[in-house]
């Protein structure tokens, strides 16, 4: 144990990680302080740049961006009462009362610690864990990755969305997309339709780009809000109790966001929510919040930024992401011949110690970053949408022709933006729909694989116990998805009462 | 509409099972014609994600009968869509134009265009932007990155 945590920290130390390490987490506590710009945005704009990076330090910068991105998120969250991502939508409930009543600095100090805490106990659990995980992914066969794939995709179509139908519908779609193109095994195209540009596959950049970053724009360009804050940020450090209370409360907002963060489709917002309400209704004074409580800053911020840090595992050890920035990053692995899961681990240990090791370091230059340059943070919310949306745009049409440099490419990132732009009016789960065209080949495949080792028999799949069990959880998931769903509806039928007959 | 879903996405989540399975059976051709036989062929995944999404589809559309009609967009859900529907005129305008002149000269002309599209104000101050935007990255792009971009059926 102590030779790995050394030997984390001595790779994340070179010079060229440290320097990406900073540009990642620079980068995402200005993405996270932009309202409009997200993380996933963000890394699917840079995803093709990347490519011309080496791997280590593309990987680090875009890690960077995410956890950067939940420190940044709660500066206009507190400042202005506008979320600059959507982790820190619940910030705003106590994080705004705060500001008003001059204790902006305190608000802003205690969201830096909450993250600080989350990320590093999420690091310290990623360098525990992630090597044991991996060693079980060993003992994995076709099959077991079968059931995995199917647990990451069934996990984003229950947990992801307002209706597990729009969940599945939404994996079923991206499952397809991933079937167009030539079939890796027989070399016959599918669903091509005669069209020769079809015959690649679609580009999973232009993807991204489309459905992250151009829907975003054009979602943002509708909700528009002009920010200022014009108030004093005050002292910077609680005092006493104050302080004991933020710093508890953090640390079980780190509880309440790690572990489902292990989860596909459990996306921060979420967690924040719970590590909220639970602070809320355990406290003895339930009445402070909503007027400048500061557990209610301090839970929030350490359970989205827990559950960030926590989708890094299940990504290093299996390939399973379980948010749309991790799915980029995914993405970005395979773009540079990089396949997590244990053979990553084996045969490119420097790169996976590089990239725990710089997690930490990015979360100490957060910490620093953050405190000191609030004011410039303050500032830089105030950057106009009609000077930022026109620029990602952009950059979207560059980055998605740079790939193969073809214009098919880029309608197709525009069309995916279109597509995005209404999944995000209705509600649909993009998360799923990238999910299942991520996956979609790596699950094909084991299925394959299964089916060839048994003849076509089916009941391979359901043959070893680890198979056994994974199938197990699926299920529980999807019925945890109907049974949650069902009750939505009893209460919905009954005119909106509960048992009692109350509202 | 039922399980959030309106008439109109129930019947896309039905076409692309039909296409599913209108490629399906392409496939069955392709591959008897190849004489490709597999044990577990890419004919039958296709096939069965295309069942899914039609089993989806009338999910939907039996929820979506016993619910009753879709609610309209309200008057002011439709003024803002206009806006949206004139941003992305001028984004496939702006491809159509980088297809056909060229990254360099259609930037030129769009990049303008979008800023003031996205609401900046003075006019002048959308060109200047612009077209400041537009040579930019092509130096940026072109000249330093070495990423070759569009030069278009006439070669800008």
């Amino acid at each position: 144990m102590d030779n790995r945590f050394l030997y984390a920290f001595s790779v994340a130390l070179e010079p060229s990680n440290l320097f990406y390490c900073a540009l990642g987490s620079i980068l995402g506590t200005i993405v996270g302080v932009l309202p409009g710009l997200g993380p996933a945005a963000t890394c699917a704009m840079l995803l093709a740049f990347t490519t011309h990076l080496p791997a280590e330090g593309a990987i680090i910068m875009l890690a960077g961006i995410y956890y950067g991105s939940q420190y940044g998120g709660s500066t206009t969250s507190i400042l202005v009462n506008v979320p600059g991502e959507a982790a820190s939508v619940v910030t705003c409930i106590d994080g705004f009362p705060m500001a008003r009543k001059g204790r902006a600095g305190e608000a802003l100090f205690i969201a830096a610690a909450g993250s600080f805490i989350a990320g590093t106990v999420g690091v310290f659990a990623t360098m525990m864990a992630a090597p044991s995980l991996a060693e079980i992914g060993l003992h994995f066969g076709p099959p077991e990755y079968f059931w995995l794939m199917m647990l990451g995709l069934v996990g984003v179509a229950s947990f992801s969305g307002e209706a597990l139908l729009k969940g599945i519908i939404s994996v079923a779609f991206g499952l397809m997309l991933a079937t167009i193109g030539l079939d890796p095994v027989s070399g016959i195209e599918r669903l091509t339709f005669g069209w020769s540009g079809l015959i690649g596959g679609l580009e999973v950049v232009s993807l991204f780009m489309g459905l992250f970053g151009v829907a975003e724009i054009i979602t943002c360009l509708e909700e528009q809000r002009e920010a200022v804050y014009k108030g004093k940020l005050g002292r910077l450090f609680p005092r006493g109790k104050e302080m004991v209370r933020g710093l508890l409360a953090s640390l079980r907002g780190t509880v309440i966001g790690f572990i489902p963060g292990l989860l596909p489709g459990v996306a921060p917002a979420v967690t924040a929510f719970w590590a909220y309400d639970l602070e809320k209704r355990f406290s003895k004074t339930p009445r402070r919040f909503g007027q400048g409580a500061i557990e209610g800053v301090a839970a929030p911020e350490a359970a989205n930024n827990a559950t960030s840090q926590a989708g890094f595992i299940p990504l290093l050890c299996f390939g399973i992401p379980t948010t749309a920035t991790w799915a980029i990053v995914l993405a970005a692995l395979v773009l540079h011949g990089l396949q997590p899961g244990p053979i990553l681990f084996e045969r490119h240990p420097h790169f996976v110690w590089a990239l725990i090791g710089s997690m930490y370091i990015g979360n100490i230059m957060l910490l620093i970053l953050n405190i000191p340059l609030i004011g410039l943070w303050a500032r830089i919310s105030l950057l106009p949408y009609k000077v930022i949306g026109p620029s990602v745009l952009a950059i979207c049409l560059v980055g998605s022709y740079s790939v193969r440099n073809s214009m098919f490419d880029v309608w197709n990132c525009m069309i995916f933006g279109v597509v995005g732009y209404f999944m995000k009016k209705r509600n649909w789960p993009a998360i799923a729909l990238v999910l299942g065209f991520i996956l979609g080949d790596l699950l094909e495949q084991s299925l394959r694989q299964s089916l060839e080792m048994s003849g076509g028999t089916v009941g391979i799949l359901v043959r070893g116990g680890i198979c056994k069990v994974l199938a197990a959880f699926a299920l529980v998931m999807v019925f945890a998805a109907v049974i949650g769903e069902w009750r939505g509806k009893k209460k919905s039928w009954s005119g909106g009462l509960d048992e009692r007959g109350n509202l | 509409m039922a399980f959030g879903i309106r008439w109109s996405e129930t019947l896309i989540t039905a076409g692309a099972g039909v296409v599913g399975v209108v490629g399906y059976f392409r496939l069955k051709e392709r591959m008897a014609a190849a004489s490709v036989k597999i044990i577990a062929g890419p004919d039958s995944y296709l096939a069965a994600i295309s069942l899914v999404l039609l089993l989806c589809g009338a999910v939907a559309a039996v929820g979506s009968f016993r619910q009753g009609p879709d609610r309209t967009p309200s008057e002011g859900h439709l003024l803002r869509s206009a806006r949206v529907i004139v941003v992305l005129g001028t984004l496939f305008g702006y491809l159509g134009a980088v297809q056909i002149l060229g990254y360099l000269a259609g930037s030129l002309i769009f990049l303008p265009l979008l800023f003031c599209v996205f609401g900046m104000r003075p006019l002048y101050k959308s060109v200047l932007t612009g077209m400041a935007m537009a040579g930019g990255f092509y130096l940026l792009f072109e000249k330093l990155a070495q990423i070759f971009l569009p030069k278009g059926w006439i070669g800008l």
